[in-house]
């Protein structure tokens, strides 16, 4: 036997153990895994920037963070959030879940997806490696605005390596994108049709639209930031610097919307499996998931009003007109709950509380979209306050409710329920005490990226309050650790179908075997974007009907 | 035939379309509604690959294939990683870099060939896949209506909406 042939049969293997066989798989199940984990872990790393932060914040006048290193940990933060932590975590859910749901075995160009989790891997590294440097890490904010991140006002090693990592998890994010929306488009099990593509599925079709088109922006702005390096010069004529802002935003604005659509599907597939009912108002949903996302493409410029350098009339009709599409997605949500029969389950309790966190985070962005509003709010807490409400109250609930959900399929254990509602409540505490505070310091003045304030500011009380709820949360996420790690060791076998859910991944085992669907757990029929619900109720009425 | 899928990805890029030339009636930068048609550029290759993957694989037998494994890629991302280090810690690391990314690129070729999945069900491997988004204008039809029905909804809608969109243009333009 050739070397090439035994490699071939050594590779194609079913299962390869070990690290070499995670590192090199090629299953949608393991890089989707891969991905989420490596996100966790970067949450639980940018968390504890954060916590670091509050601390800081918690006394006027305090000394705990030099400012220079306070800058380095809201812009690592920030930027870790954004294009390390979320996004690349939606992706991986997709990646995972997607190719599930389509009852297909495989994912669209695999050894693609696996590419792109290496370079957003080497991204992160390269981004966080910044620290060891002797300058340490970027200091610029995530938006890193020339001329302040240029050589001339950034030396030091650590916003070139900021650059080159955000670029590399940037390409990952992009390549699995592509391939999760191929797959959707292009491979779908026998008669499932797009108009029984799950919400969830419709949510990522949407996510990855958004990604393919904005994504490439953001690449060529990083270029931009690297030839200013290089010459800083370039940055002292309008057209860099104001054309950064609009390459950068085109980037920056849809990339919210990729933070949140998922965890709109995912919040959708939970409460409809915890009502034990068909998804209220699908086709307006999926009508206005691609609506939104059409229009979020075209709201950059409410991120600029106060330049002076773009179009408000435009960006704030569009922005505004985006209540639209949530409002229809929202009522599709609420439609669904509120004609279910409910069961409170750690999912489900995330995904109650999503609902209205989210709304506070999105009612408040309409506000800060009005050009008015916007030249008072800019810059100051309550933006903040906003995009906590709206990234953390809402996405990360989202993710939450997701993570609770597919946890058994994921791991085939069941974790521990009172350990989950006890992370829930910490998490909602935390959440509430920690960012409505911040609309209060936005009201009185205090202005976003400080270290410090002095205590005539009046800014106290809020702050201290803030920091105690940061502190819940960093509770909060101790007791999902000890859980996950109890359920690791001590965890119940879950079952194929703990939730009784309503889509394909559902019909397999916990976890799935290598290609998905085998003879013991054969596709069933699907004649709607409910397949399974379609089954129990089908065999309901054979039971009534007397033969 | 026709086909859901590539409709809506068109449909999506036509939306965008349109609202870039929204942001030109409103006077926007040119720079920046430029940015905008740029961007719609990968989205419309995209667009295309689907649309030539429909034609291409309509009423053919479909067997999923799965790349026997990505041993190779690891090394690529860290070869790409530190190609990039040198624009950063000096440029000899870009043909290090590069030179890494060559070398696992040609082996990988040599190795991974795609292959029918072997612990797969025979049943999910070889069963002839139609896909569900291709089917033919009559059953199309069948389902929405007549075509020319269909042309007469989009135009009057399209008249419509053309006419409210004048009226906020006229409203909204800058002085």
């Amino acid at each position: 036997m050739s070397w090439q042939a035994r490699s071939l049969q050594l590779a194609i293997r079913p299962e390869q153990p070990g690290l070499l066989g995670w590192t090199s798989t090629t299953d949608h199940k393991r890089i989707g895994l891969l991905t989420i984990g490596t996100a966790l872990l970067l949450f639980g790393f940018n968390g504890a920037l954060a916590l670091m932060m509050r601390a800081q914040l918690a006394e006027p006048d305090n000394n705990l963070l030099h400012p220079e290193v306070y800058d380095q940990f809201f812009t690592i933060h920030g930027s870790g959030m954004i294009y390390l932590v979320v996004t690349p975590i939606v992706l991986g859910f997709g990646v995972y879940i997607v190719p599930l749901q389509l009852g297909v075995p495989v994912i669209a160009a695999p050894r693609t997806t696996l590419l792109g989790y290496w370079l957003y891997a080497f991204g992160a590294i390269t981004v966080l490696s910044g620290f060891l440097t002797a300058d340490g890490a970027a200091s610029d904010g995530w938006t890193a605005y020339a001329p302040l991140s240029d050589s001339e006002y950034s030396p030091g090693a650590g916003m070139a390596l900021w650059i080159l990592g955000t670029f590399l998890s940037t390409v990952g994010v992009l390549l699995m994108s592509a391939t999760v929306l191929w797959t959707i488009l292009r491979m779908r099990a026998p008669h499932l049709t797009m108009l029984r593509l799950s919400v969830f599925c419709w949510s990522m079709v949407a996510t990855t639209l958004m990604v393919i088109m904005a994504f490439p922006s953001l690449l060529v702005a990083l270029g931009m930031l690297a030839l200013g390096r290089l010459r800083p010069s370039l940055f002292h004529s309008d057209l860099w610097d104001v054309g950064y802002q609009h390459l950068f935003w085109f980037y920056g604005h849809p990339v919210v919307y990729v933070m949140f659509f998922p965890f709109v599907g995912m919040v959708a597939e939970v409460i409809a499996t915890f009502t034990g009912r068909r998804y209220f108002g699908y086709k307006p949903t999926v009508v206005s998931l691609l609506a939104f996302a059409a229009l979020s493409m075209s709201v950059w410029g409410h991120h600029m009003f106060t330049t002076g350098q773009a179009a408000n009339d435009y960006y704030s009709l569009t922005s505004i007109s985006l209540s639209i599409p949530a409002g229809v997605e929202y009522f599709g949500l609420l439609g669904t709950l509120l004609t279910g029969r409910i069961r409170y389950r750690t999912p489900m309790l995330f995904a109650i509380a999503f609902l209205p966190q989210f709304l506070i985070g999105g009612l408040t962005g309409i506000m800060v979209a009005t050009p008015s509003i916007d030249e008072q709010a800019q810059d100051s807490y309550f933006v903040v306050a906003h995009f906590h409400y709206t990234l953390f109250a809402g996405s990360v609930f989202g993710l939450f409710a997701g993570l609770y959900y597919w946890f058994p399929k994921m791991t085939g254990r069941m974790y521990d329920e009172r350990l989950g509602r006890l992370h829930f409540l910490l998490m909602v505490l935390g959440t509430n005490l920690a960012f409505l505070p911040m609309f209060g310091l936005g009201y009185l003045g205090m202005p976003r990226r400080v270290s410090s304030y002095p205590r005539s500011a009046g800014f106290a009380a809020l702050n201290l309050t803030s920091s105690i709820g940061a502190f819940l949360l960093g509770l909060g996420m101790l007791v999902l650790i000890y859980n996950g790690f109890r359920t690791f060791f001590r965890g119940v076998p879950a079952g194929d179908d703990p939730w009784a859910g309503t889509t394909l991944e559902w019909a397999t085992s916990s976890p799935p075997p290598r290609f998905n669907f085998d003879q013991a757990h054969p596709l069933p029929p699907i004649t709607s974007y409910a397949p399974l619900l379609d089954q129990r109720l089908a065999a309901r009425e054979r039971q009534q009907v007397p033969t | 035939v026709t086909s859901r899928s590539a409709l809506i990805v068109t449909g999506w890029l036509a939306g965008n379309a349109a609202l870039m030339v929204l942001l030109l009636a409103f006077g926007e930068w040119l720079l920046a509604v430029l940015l905008y048609a740029a961007s719609l550029l990968p989205l419309a290759l995209f667009t295309l690959a689907v649309w030539r993957d429909r034609r291409h694989a309509t009423g053919s037998p479909e067997r999923f294939t799965v790349p026997p494994a990505g041993a190779f890629l690891l090394p690529i991302a860290a070869g790409i990683t530190l190609a990039g280090l040198g624009f950063v810690f000096g440029r000899w690391l870009i043909p290090l870099g590069m030179s890494v990314v060559l070398v696992c690129l040609g082996a990988g070729r040599l190795v991974n060939r795609p292959v029918v999945p072997a612990g797969a069900p025979a049943a999910m491997t070889e069963l002839p896949i139609v896909r569900p988004g291709d089917r033919t204008r009559r059953q199309l039809a069948a389902e929405v209506g007549p075509v020319t029905e269909r042309v007469a909804r989009v135009a009057v809608l399209t008249v419509l909406a053309g006419a409210v969109f004048g009226r906020l243009l006229h409203r909204g333009r800058r002085p």
